[in-house]
């Protein structure tokens, strides 16, 4: 644990530098993001990512239901409206990555996204195929960022994944991981791969990617993607049946979601967190997050010792 | 490879939500509409062939309930029948019928629902969409079978205690289970009533009711046909039981019960 403690000063020059890259000139002129959204640089090319995505896990996978098609339509345009980048889905969504295709032409494919979905088949020889399958559902000509999902035949997709991004097919290469599962493997897989994104289940109450993941990533250069924020709502439950802290308001948080989510973010090596919802009003929560000042490390600590005695 | 596979949990084969997978039935029915009316009348036209058939002492619905408290005894047989024709009972071309039709809805279900409707959601869904037509396929096959066996029909049908509880289940599957659908709409919301799960185009009710039918019927290789269907009723109740619906716990009351008075009737034969 003492690895990933970070001294107030390097927290506060880290954290101060994360803010100025969000008025980045190039960032201005590529996006109509709003100013005041909180980025973070992708270490390997240095682009800047804002600090809350979105998952599209069970909350997108809708099929072709008009009447949720329409809600995910209004959440995606409240999403891209208040400086959201990332979307991230599987093809083991079942329709949630050609539900995004529908609602992305809906608007137009707003500058802002950035495209991350996963490759997730046993047979390496499938790979490109869905690969391919993938980037069409989505409407996209080349996707930002592909993963391998939750490590199945790494070894292979890494290889295509490597090869499609030398060819231009493909942005950037990572691996996922989620609920905690096989973290050794992953720790070696990024010690010894050139990879620029690793996806991870990190939040106020699972913290094991603490004591090495995140060191590691911070020490490799690879951006880290935290799922599971809220444990699928476990977490945002257990913390609204209290009040919220005094210090909430310090760090411009208006409600539990907001606190959990810059609870992580907060964390030097997190890239981006990637909340799911089904609920217009829960996405607006949520951009709440990538506003306004984080908690440095002593409210850290504090957050966690606080939340675990809840 | 396998341990890939065992880092997966129950809830990562459940990529929907609760509102989704209720959609999803309203959705169907609203596709398929009539054609899920047929399947109610397919149940419905069960049930009164199958009483039709029952010539026990005791008549419905006061046999269900002997039938679980004395099933393994074998109370209704008919006279003139012997012991162990009994076993037998259902034989003829109304059993044979009934299996078809039967078979028929396993295999709409298999297109209609799993293919159609449920895999766009999951993935899982076309091993279903396979393993409801192989059902459907034995069903109708057991059908042909029935029927070339013309030297072992027994005179007429005797109804013993597990036969009864199979006609309550088929009961429950047909009218009980839309009933309790409708009643849970009523209690926890988000249920619409032409999203309640029928008989011959929902697989719960159908795999119930199946079971009730062979439980009944009891062609050769029963065995064989009770695979699917049990399987399917474990595999919807924990779907249901991941999702945060209290109903999962209905079909796995159901399967026991029945499974206890087979059990229990087989255990009194040796």
């Amino acid at each position: 644990m003492s690895s990933t403690r970070y001294s107030r000063r390097e927290f506060l020059t880290l954290t101060s530098g994360i803010a100025a890259g969000a008025l980045v000139p190039q960032a201005a002129a590529a996006s109509p993001r709003p100013a005041d959204v909180r980025t973070k640089p992708i270490p390997s090319s240095n682009e800047p990512l804002p600090v809350i995505g979105m998952g599209t896990w069970i909350t997108f996978n809708v099929g072709d239901d008009p009447r949720a098609l329409e809600v995910r339509t209004e959440i995606l345009r409240r999403f891209f409206a208040a400086g959201g980048g990332m979307i991230d889905s599987s093809p083991m969504y079942g329709s949630a990555e050609a539900v995004l295709g529908k609602v992305l032409g809906r608007l137009d494919y707003p500058p802002g996204l950035f495209s991350a979905t996963k490759v997730w088949t046993g047979s390496v020889d499938d790979g490109p195929a869905e690969i391919a399958a993938s980037q069409r559902l989505w409407g996209v000509k080349r996707m930002d960022l592909f993963q391998v999902h939750n490590l199945l035949a790494w070894e292979g997709h890494l290889e295509t994944l490597a090869r499609m991004k030398a060819e231009g097919q493909l942005r950037y290469v990572g691996v996922t991981t989620s609920h905690g599962r096989r973290h050794r493997e992953l720790e070696r897989i990024m010690a010894e791969q050139p990879l620029d994104f690793v996806q991870l289940t990190y939040n106020i109450a699972d913290r094991d990617a603490e004591a090495r993941l995140l060191p590691l990533a911070r020490e490799r250069g690879i951006a880290v993607i935290a799922n599971r924020p809220f444990r699928r709502g476990e977490l945002v439950q257990r913390a609204q049946r209290h009040p919220l802290p005094a210090w909430a308001a310090e760090i411009g948080c208006s409600n539990w979601p907001q606190v959990l989510l810059k609870f992580i973010v907060s964390h030097p090596a997190v890239t981006c967190a990637i909340p799911a919802t089904s609920q217009v009003a829960h996405m607006q929560e949520n951009m709440g997050a990538a506003r306004g000042l984080l908690p440095d490390a002593a409210l850290r600590q504090r957050m966690a010792a606080e939340f675990a005695a809840l | 490879m396998v341990m890939d596979w065992l880092s997966y949990s129950l809830a990562d084969f459940v990529p929907f939500s609760h509102v989704t997978y209720m959609r999803l039935f309203e959705r169907y029915a609203a596709r398929f509409w009539p054609a899920v009316l047929v399947g109610v009348g397919v149940g419905l036209g069960a049930l009164w062939l199958l009483r039709r058939t029952a010539r026990g002492p005791v008549g419905w619905p006061w046999g269900i309930g002997l039938g679980l408290l004395n099933g393994p005894r074998n109370r209704l047989t008919e006279p003139g029948v012997e012991r162990g024709a009994t076993s037998r009972a259902g034989y003829g071309p109304a059993a044979a019928l009934l299996l078809v039709a039967f078979g028929v809805c396993w295999v709409w279900i298999a297109w209609a629902f799993h293919w159609y409707s449920y895999a766009p959601l999951n993935w899982v869904g076309a091993y279903f969409a396979a393993a409801f037509a192989l059902q459907g396929l034995l069903l109708i096959l057991s059908a042909v079978g029935l029927s070339m066996r013309e030297d072992e029909r027994p005179a007429g049908v005797a109804w013993d205690g597990l036969a009864w509880s199979g006609y309550g289940l088929i009961a429950f599957a047909v009218i009980g289970m839309p009933l309790l659908g409708y009643m849970a709409g009523l209690w926890l919301g988000g249920r619409a009533w032409f999203g309640l799960a029928l008989f011959g185009s929902s697989p719960d009710p159908t795999a119930l009711a199946t079971l009730g039918l062979i439980a009944i019927v009891r062609p050769r290789f029963a065995w064989m046909l009770v695979i699917l269907p049990t399987l399917w009723c474990l595999t919807s109740a924990a779907t249901l039981a991941v999702l945060g619906d209290p109903l999962w716990a209905v079909q796995v009351l159901a399967v026991l019960t029945l499974a206890l008075v087979a059990g229990a009737r087989a255990a009194s034969r040796r």
